[in-house]
């Protein structure tokens, strides 16, 4: 360092400066988890339940904390759990997990971070009403794409990975963001914590999965499953694409990930804390995706693409199934993660024996 | 970074931007002018082939380097006002580091304008090769439902719709997201036009070749010119005729009847995100946005050849051309800026 001050009063000033600002600045909250939710529908509370809406209820998240990002945060200021609402599609939730990460009123060095959200499912591994921890999750938007029509008749899809000349070359090109690994041992704690969670049934959803015929999976009653996410903001249905979906997971993950569940917005979280992660002020080794089932990703049997996107418009067939899957399998992790914070605070689980 | 042109008078900013540590935060921050965003750059800053970035570095003299570790590059600057960065490829890259920017209290960005500057794929509709078109609007090319093309009902044109919506071209009345039209000042982006509109654009033997097979196309076999047309952002870098149609559909349908698609490209709606949230903070002025592309290639193959081929074939002269039409139509702006700061300062121009 050059300066044109004498180097000790170059020191007294900075420890002078340092103390004035430790003064003045209140101590940042200690967040044990966010929760990360991405939608609601209507008021944070007392209405129909988004995503947020249960965790506001049951976790006593009473403490609203002005952010200028899509939604408010709240905050119990006992348990340390901050709930958030993104907002939809992976540059919303790039954004605002960026503007939380980076706020000052918060320490967030030592927080777990629950992506805890609703998905199109995979008939081929779960019925709607299911909940999937991630471990990869691979973007959906970073693409080349041709009009299917258009497609040269040896291949299978219009999508292709960028820096390369068509869909699947066995070279697989640079990273752009298409893929993150997340931490392998706290997903997979997680789901051993949760994968006995009774998830509710009911007659909607044995009714919706019934017509799945040809999926077995598809039909079975919901469960906790390990499967991976994902994310991109083109919201695409049908048979064609969940191939597509399930090739390109494949590819991205070196054969290693499975295509499970589809939403909008983990590249994009997860991109803003690896951002930030080399400062310090977040972990991404802390972060977990769990998403559960409201529809699937393509028809049953007899139904075209655009009849069944259609009807999914009305409603998704397991918006609330899914939504409480969200909070019953999500909350055990949540409490176990407060109530042992003196364990988890410095390590991740598995904790070393 | 070189500390010794630091003022004496200003120790604890010296101090702090001389320490490699984050800056205390009530360090008086630095006032910007302009923000010029780049995308993506080859290799180095500087010194080798040309990016986005490198030439707004080299030619602009941004020697202040700081680092950005959230970021692909670090920032550069100069004396003068005047700050680059490069966000990296792709809407979430763009959105957190414009987020990242945004957000830092080493820098005044409340009265900055914003300078969008980058190559894009141009619609042979409107313009050629090297062509730089300022855009009133940005839309977004990801956000929408899509089933594949071949599974489609007979008289759907394409399987592209708005989210929530029930089939193409129809207005959602389901669910939507408000990420997906972003309406930039339609004063300052005439302004900016009739300012650069009759820089003379280089032409090459290079282009010129290319876009003479367009045949038909006769905006698209012009020399390069300056003109005003729509943004169109999405990480998924799409390509073709069809998908072109669908492009210029989409556009008219989030934006108006008024406002065509001009180019394609993968962060400006990333951006906007970004910037929108931090208008709400006033940690950026939205008033102030500018939007440029320049077209590298164009978002359909000449007559004749596949959609398959033309998506990845090298652009003709590897963009350059387009690379110097992004700094040399944007930097009349930033000049224009910079050179009359006082008043710029105050009033955005092209205001009603």
């Amino acid at each position: 360092m050059t300066s044109k001050l004498p180097r000790h009063l170059l020191s007294t000033l900075l420890l002078l400066f340092s103390a004035v600002m430790a003064h003045a600045a209140e101590p940042p909250i200690e967040i044990k988890v966010v929760v990360v939710t991405m939608f609601e529908i209507g008021k944070d509370t007392g209405d129909t339940a988004g995503e947020f809406q249960l965790w506001h209820d049951r976790q006593k998240l009473d403490e609203k904390l002005k952010f200028a990002h899509h939604h408010d945060l709240y905050l119990n200021r006992k348990t340390g759990v901050l709930g958030m609402v993104t907002g939809m599609g992976t540059a919303n939730s790039a954004t605002a997990v960026m503007a939380l990460a980076l706020d000052p009123r918060f320490d967030l060095s030592k927080a777990y971070w629950l992506v805890a959200g609703i998905a199109g499912v995979d008939p081929e591994d779960a019925p709607i009403g299911s909940a999937a921890w991630a471990e990869y999750l691979v973007d959906g938007d970073l693409a080349h794409e041709i009009d299917a029509r258009e497609i040269p008749k040896d291949w299978k899809t219009g999508y292709w990975p960028l820096f390369s000349a068509g869909p699947y070359d066995p070279k697989r090109p640079g990273g752009n963001g298409e893929v993150f690994r997340l931490n392998p041992d706290l997903t997979e704690w997680a789901y051993q914590l949760t994968r006995n969670v009774k998830l509710k049934d009911n007659e909607g959803l044995q009714k919706t999965r019934a017509k799945f015929k040809d999926h077995a999976n598809a039909q079975k009653p919901p469960f906790v499953l390990k499967g991976d996410n994902l994310a991109g903001m083109t919201f695409w249905h049908g048979k064609l694409l969940n191939e597509w979906a399930n090739d390109w997971t494949k590819f991205w993950t070196g054969g290693k990930g499975n295509f499970v569940t589809s939403a909008m917005e983990d590249t994009g979280s997860y991109l803003s804390l690896s951002y930030v992660h080399p400062t310090g002020k977040v972990d991404k080794e802390r972060m977990m995706v769990l998403r559960t089932a409201s529809n699937y990703t393509m028809p049953p049997p007899g139904v075209t693409a655009a009849q069944h996107m259609k009807a999914e418009n009305e409603g998704y067939s397991g918006l609330n199934d899914s939504v409480e899957a969200a909070y019953a399998v999500g909350s055990v992790v949540v409490d176990e993660i407060v109530r042992n914070w003196a364990k988890y605070r410095d390590h991740t689980p598995p904790l070393k024996k | 970074m070189n500390c010794r042109s630091l003022p004496i008078l200003l120790p604890l900013l010296g101090l702090a931007a001389c320490a490699k540590e984050p800056l205390p935060r009530a360090a008086a921050p630095i006032p910007v002018k302009v923000v010029v965003v780049a995308m993506f750059e080859h290799g180095k800053v500087t010194g080798d082939e040309a990016g986005e970035f490198q030439l707004w570095v080299e030619r602009g003299k941004l020697d202040k380097s700081f680092e950005f570790p959230m970021g692909e590059y670090e920032l550069r600057m100069n004396d003068a006002g005047v700050l680059a960065i490069c966000t990296g490829g792709g809407i979430t890259n763009a959105t957190a580091s414009i987020m990242a920017l945004g957000t830092d209290q080493r820098f005044d960005l409340s009265k900055a304008y914003w300078l969008v500057a980058g190559i894009a794929g141009g619609d042979p509709l409107d313009v050629s090769l090297g062509t730089a078109a300022w855009s009133r609007t940005v839309v977004d090319g990801d956000l929408l439902y899509e089933i594949d093309a071949r599974e489609i009902p007979a008289e759907w044109p394409y399987g592209l719709l708005p989210l929530g919506a029930k089939k193409p071209n129809d207005k959602a009345d389901g669910w939507t997201v408000d990420t997906i039209n972003f309406p930039l000042n339609g004063g300052l982006a005439q302004w900016a036009y009739e300012l650069t509109k009759d820089h003379p654009v280089a032409d090459s033997a290079g282009i010129a070749e290319f876009r003479a097979q367009f045949k038909g196309y006769d905006n698209a076999t012009k020399p390069p010119f300056v003109t005003i047309g729509e943004s169109l952002a999405s990480s998924t870098y799409w390509h073709g005729e069809k998908m072109n149609t669908w492009a210029n559909d989409w556009v008219k349908l989030q934006s108006g009847a008024d406002y065509n698609f001009m180019m394609t490209n993968m962060e400006d709606t990333g951006t906007l995100t970004a910037l929108r949230r931090l208008s709400r903070t006033h940690r950026a002025d939205l008033q102030r946005v500018m939007v440029l592309r320049t077209a590298s290639n164009y978002t359909m193959p000449p007559p004749g050849e596949t959609a398959a081929w033309s998506t990845t074939a090298p652009y003709p002269e590897k963009g350059l051309p387009a690379i110097e039409a992004a700094y040399q139509v944007g930097n009349l702006v930033v000049q224009e800026l910079i050179g009359n700061w006082a008043k710029y300062e105050q009033a955005v121009p092209g205001g009603t």
